[in-house]
């Protein structure tokens, strides 16, 4: 089990450097040997059971797989949300310890502040970092015009739709100027429609603006849509069991990227991968 | 002709939106003066064939509320009691609210607090009003007092469940935004305690009128509580009555000026969800 681990993971090392001339060599995020076990009254569960991933800089990586595949633990872990029990995550190099100031995460369940503005919602990781008030309006303006939102910025978030509350989420995001952007199935509660739209704002982004996106999703097509590769995950215990690259070419539309061959050889390879672990629990 | 139907679906359903705005708009001023309608006449039928001693009619409570409120020595003492009552609350509101805030917040604090202030809060606080005489004397100072650990409580352990109980997904958000503990603290966590907060004023509200008039009557005879025992002992039913009126009144002078508030000020609380 170990070594199949650590075949996949080199592969992906190797093969990872399709987005070229800009990538440095060293990772920019390092996962070694992450384990976590969450205790149980009646049974413990092996949530992440020594995972090792490299991620490179400026891609864009999808963790999927079944619920219970410990994904959205790897990526609390990643943030310092969770603490792993053994092994270590480097960031450019610097090992991690609680909570990375140069890393943000896009919950699931948004979690806006309702006393608080939009504008106010995207200024608070900016408050943290003591950013000085007139400087923060302007950041806050400036990545809400980047997701479409200028216009809403004064009015309070549950007046929005969903697809809009999760658009303020990744410019609260945004805001604090992250290396790495973590996200949490963002779009999971979101409708079809809104979901597609979300995910070619969300490349469209990554392409501008050159940041590192790790990825949660359970949608086969979503990881295939946005990634340059997909790990793709099995549970109990947690661990990656294959890493695939994604060579459809940039910039993707939802209309095109489904016919494609490569997506559709890539969509039968992880449906296999993840039909194998039904009933596994 | 299908565009027909919705469209009429459509307006019939704006219409009936509307109407039911307009009804529930209304409401809010009809329902009431109908309530105190039959409440008037249904006095007025029972005190018609009764004592007055017992219960003396609408129109003579009237006149007593009228003569309460004219007169220099009642007038003086209704405001000696409204100003010793606002005391004892905004100071019994702001210690509950900052000891909330600190059992709420520091699980230590809580643990070493916790048993006192259950203990505190279990007991009739009347009981302690002989020692707060002992203590402060027969003045102002023993009421004021009164009232204000009477209203210290509810404010106390609302704010500290609210700052406690705040949703594990505001937290994290200010982690890993990397908002200090302190900031959290005052920037999530007080303001997600809103609600409970607001829980707390309402019943420290309306206990704090309660200890105003107790702590009249027990500690020293002035303002509102010494009027009421003027007017048992001169078993004058109607001012009685007038003074019973007059007190339901600044309840909810004060349970409505702080509903406004929540629906101004604090609208989230009542929008979200």
């Amino acid at each position: 089990m170990t070594d199949s681990i650590g075949s996949a993971s080199q592969a992906g090392a190797a093969s990872a450097t399709h987005r070229s001339s800009t990538l440095s060599e060293a990772p920019v995020l390092s996962i070694r040997g992450v384990s976590r076990t969450f205790v149980g009254q009646e049974r413990d569960v092996v949530a992440l059971d020594n995972v090792d991933l490299d991620v490179q800089k400026g891609e864009f990586i999808s963790l999927v797989g079944p619920s219970g595949c410990g994904k959205t633990t790897l990526l609390r872990v990643i943030d310092g949300l969770d603490a792993a029990d053994t092994g270590t995550i480097e960031l450019e190099g610097k090992r991690l310890t609680g909570v990375s100031q140069d890393m943000a995460y896009v919950f699931q369940d948004i979690n806006l502040l309702p006393w608080r503005s939009v504008r106010g919602n995207v200024e608070l990781g900016l408050e943290a970092r003591g950013v000085e008030k007139a400087e923060r309006q302007r950041i806050a303006t400036e990545c809400l015009e980047m997701v479409g939102l200028k216009d809403v910025m004064n009015v309070p978030p549950y007046t929005l739709s969903g697809g809009m509350q999760q658009r303020v989420g990744v410019a609260r995001a945004l805001a604090v100027k992250p290396k790495v952007l973590l996200m949490d199935e963002p779009f999971g509660q979101l409708d079809n429609f809104t979901r597609e739209a979300l995910q070619a704002e969300v490349a469209s982004l990554w392409e501008q603006l050159g940041i590192t996106i790790v990825f949660v999703t359970h949608d086969v097509d979503e990881s295939i849509f946005l990634s340059d590769r997909i790990v793709v995950m099995h549970r109990n215990p947690g661990r990656i069991i294959e890493i695939l690259d994604v060579n459809l070419p940039r910039p993707r539309t939802q209309a095109e990227f489904r016919g494609e061959h490569e997506t559709i050889e890539l969509r039968s390879k992880i449906t296999a991968l993840l039909r194998s672990q039904e009933g596994g629990l | 002709m299908s565009v027909n139907i919705a469209n009429i679906g459509a307006s019939g359903q704006f219409k009936a939106k509307r109407k039911n705005r307009v009804r529930n708009g209304s409401s809010f001023i009809v329902y009431p003066i109908v309530a105190i309608a039959i409440l008037l006449s249904l006095w007025w039928l029972i005190s018609s064939f009764t004592n007055p001693l017992l219960l003396s009619s609408p129109a003579a409570v009237a006149r007593a509320i009228g003569n309460i409120l004219t007169h220099g020595t009642t007038i003086s003492a209704l405001l000696l009691s409204l100003r010793e009552m606002y005391l004892g609350l905004v100071l019994g509101v702001t210690i509950g609210f900052t000891l909330g805030v600190f059992i709420g917040r520091f699980p230590g604090v809580n643990n070493i607090m916790g048993p006192f202030v259950n203990v505190v809060n279990a007991t009739p606080l009347i009981v302690a009003i002989p020692l707060l005489v002992i203590w402060t004397g027969i003045g102002m100072e023993a009421r004021v007092v009164f009232t204000m650990l009477v209203t210290t409580f509810p404010m106390l352990l609302n704010t500290a469940a609210g700052v406690r109980n705040v949703h594990k997904g505001y937290v994290e958000v200010a982690q890993t935004l990397g908002l200090s503990e302190r900031k959290t603290l005052y920037k999530v966590a007080i303001p997600a305690a809103t609600p409970y907060v607001l829980a707390g004023l309402r019943s420290s509200l309306s206990l704090a009128i309660i200890g105003m008039v107790v702590g009249e009557m027990e500690v020293s005879n002035v303002g509102v509580g010494w009027l009421l025992l003027q007017y048992g002992a001169g078993l004058q039913t109607a001012f009685l009555l007038g003074l019973i009126c007059i007190t339901s009144i600044f309840g909810v002078v004060n349970v409505t000026a702080l509903k406004v508030i929540e629906r101004t000020v604090f609208r989230w609380t009542t929008s979200t969800r």
